[in-house]
């Protein structure tokens, strides 16, 4: 869907993107991580050509976008950032409306658009829709230009830090918003992040950036089973990446399917927690089991500590 | 008083202009008022033209002035504000002061030689003198538009001209308005001065009161000129409140 080929962008003196290589496929969530000067903004600004790069192709649907008209280009790419960028002038309607005035749809269907995104994000339309963008909260602003973002139907979305601005509880909210979202739509999506924790839960593939290179790509198992060198390993947070681990997997991959003996009054977790959670309340219990519930609160199974940590016999330690 | 405070921003305006019209239509029949300051003068009311005509005339040189340097300011602000046009950016600023250092004065006498006297020699030394106040709140207005409200038009696909016309003169509109309003008040008091080179304004009465020595003339033409400048500032004022806040 989206190729890079040997793409570079020099700036007056500085190579901020050095012939990097990517293709991205269809309906893949595909995350670039680095810190701040690392090209991942550049990389993704060219990709809608809010920066034209210097060298090497850049294709999307399998044609060089230096051959497509830059504006009805756009317009094809949803895209947020982090700032929002709403236009204070206009209401919550007319800011999600944008883009399909600009695609020129018909009145009533962007109504009926922007009121399907407002209740998407869960912001009631009766509510928001003629708000300006100053009477929202950071993290309402910021589903707002998310709903701008997706209102033209984009096959593409490419998203800048969107939710670096906002707190830790809102950021979540939104991230897994986003993901339910993208579940249903299946687009294509380019997200930049400093973050590498909204990278490992956002992520199908991760492209970690370092001084205008792709430095590794790979999923966050990957990534976290195998780091390339000591720039990935310290940006995956070395000390935690056990946790990190622990934190992609679900309880319920690793249950037993037991529920004899179970007692409603002992911990339990839910079968969709992550295997970090598990640890903590295990931790926090002082208990090494923990009872897996399903949604509706009736048990599934088992969970023990030597279910997580599965070891091998070499790896006990030696006892004498 | 709840039927003004209806009108909302707009009372303000609407009685400083009812006033005006009142004093224009009625300032010749207060002869006995302007005896007091005259005395020994035989005529006390400005008579050579009627004030309804001086106050049309001096609107009408006001108006086009104004229009005039919007046009002309507002057009360099835009255009030194693109990409293209940013090395005039310094250019435009020290004209636009120059043209503030020089008295209007000196812009008519001359515009005279060229211009010939009257109306055109006063239209065009108020749109040069009105210019400055435009071009710099212009530019500080279009500068001053948030970086990222920019990058998301561009980033959304709108067009030049469509960012220029939604998006950033919408909200320079407040910054650029400002400055039209310094302008028409410079205008207004300016254009008094266009009657010592033959144009019709409500200065007339002021210039013949100080060459005749009769200072009811000049008090007719102040009085009508500072209700005139008074009245449209209050105009201005209504207008920005109605204006969307933009922050």
């Amino acid at each position: 869907m989206i190729e890079l080929r040997r793409l570079s962008k020099h700036f007056a003196d500085t190579t901020a993107v050095d012939a990097i290589d990517l293709s991205i496929a269809r309906g893949e969530l595909c995350v670039l991580v680095g810190t701040s000067g690392c090209g991942k903004s550049t990389t993704l600004r060219m990709i809608n050509r809010l920066i034209e790069y210097s060298e090497g192709t850049l294709m999307v649907d399998g044609r060089p976008i230096d051959q497509l008209d830059a504006v009805q280009l756009r317009r094809r790419m949803g895209y947020a950032i982090q700032s929002t960028g709403l236009f204070p002038h206009w209401t919550v309607a007319q800011n999600i409306g944008l883009v399909p005035r600009l695609l020129k749809w018909p009145k009533s269907k962007i109504a009926q658009r922007v009121d399907e995104l407002l209740n998407l994000l869960n912001m009631p339309a009766r509510e928001f829709a003629d708000k300006y963008p100053q009477q929202l909260s950071g993290g309402q602003a910021q589903r707002v230009g998310v709903a701008r973002a997706l209102a033209g139907d984009p096959d593409i979305l490419l998203m800048d830090e969107p939710f670096a601005a906002l707190d830790p509880i809102t950021r979540s909210n939104l991230q897994d918003e986003l993901l339910r979202i993208l579940h249903q739509m299946g687009k294509t999506i380019v997200f930049v992040t400093h973050d590498i924790d909204e990278a490992l839960k956002l992520a199908d593939r991760i492209v970690i950036m370092d001084q205008g290179r792709i430095v590794q790509q790979g999923s966050a198992h990957e990534l976290l089973s195998q780091p390339a060198n000591e720039f990935v390993s310290q940006l995956l947070g070395k000390a935690d990446r056990g946790l990190k681990q622990a934190s992609l997997r679900q309880v319920q991959e690793r249950m037993q399917p037991n529920i004899q003996g179970y007692q409603s009054e002992q911990p339990s977790i839910s079968a969709k927690a992550s295997l970090k959670q598990a640890l903590s309340a295990m931790l926090w219990h002082q208990q090494d089991y923990l009872w897996v519930l399903d949604h509706q609160q009736q048990p599934q199974g088992l969970i023990e500590l030597a279910d997580i940590i599965p070891t091998k016999p070499q790896h006990r330690r030696p006892r004498s | 008083m709840r039927g003004l405070a209806r009108l909302g921003p707009l009372w303000q305006p609407c009685l400083l202009l009812a006033l005006l019209g009142l004093l224009v239509h009625n300032l010749a029949n207060w002869e006995s008022l302007f005896r007091l300051v005259q005395p020994d003068t035989r005529q006390v009311i400005y008579s050579r033209d009627s004030f309804s005509y001086l106050l049309w005339q001096h609107l009408a040189l006001v108006g086009l002035a104004v229009v005039g340097s919007l046009m002309i300011g507002l057009s360099a602000a835009i255009l030194v504000t693109r990409t293209r046009g940013r090395a005039f950016l310094p250019l435009v600023n020290q004209l636009a002061s120059m043209g503030q250092t020089v008295p209007p004065v000196a812009v008519l006498a001359l515009a005279v030689p060229v211009l010939g006297f009257g109306n055109p020699a006063t239209v065009v030394a108020l749109l040069i003198y009105g210019l400055f106040p435009i071009v710099r709140n212009g530019i500080a207005g279009l500068q001053g538009i948030d970086g990222a409200v920019l990058e998301s038009a561009r980033g959304m696909g709108m067009s030049a001209m469509q960012i220029l016309w939604q998006v950033e003169l919408p909200l320079a509109a407040k910054v650029i308005l400002a400055g039209v309003r310094t302008s028409t008040t410079f205008a207004i008091a300016t254009a008094a001065i266009g009657s010592t080179v033959g144009a019709r304004t409500l200065g007339d009465p002021i210039i013949s009161g100080l060459i005749n020595g009769n200072n009811a003339y000049v008090i007719q033409g102040a009085l009508l000129i500072g209700l005139l400048a008074i009245s449209l500032d209050a105009l201005f004022s209504a207008v920005d409140k109605w204006l969307p806040s933009t922050h």
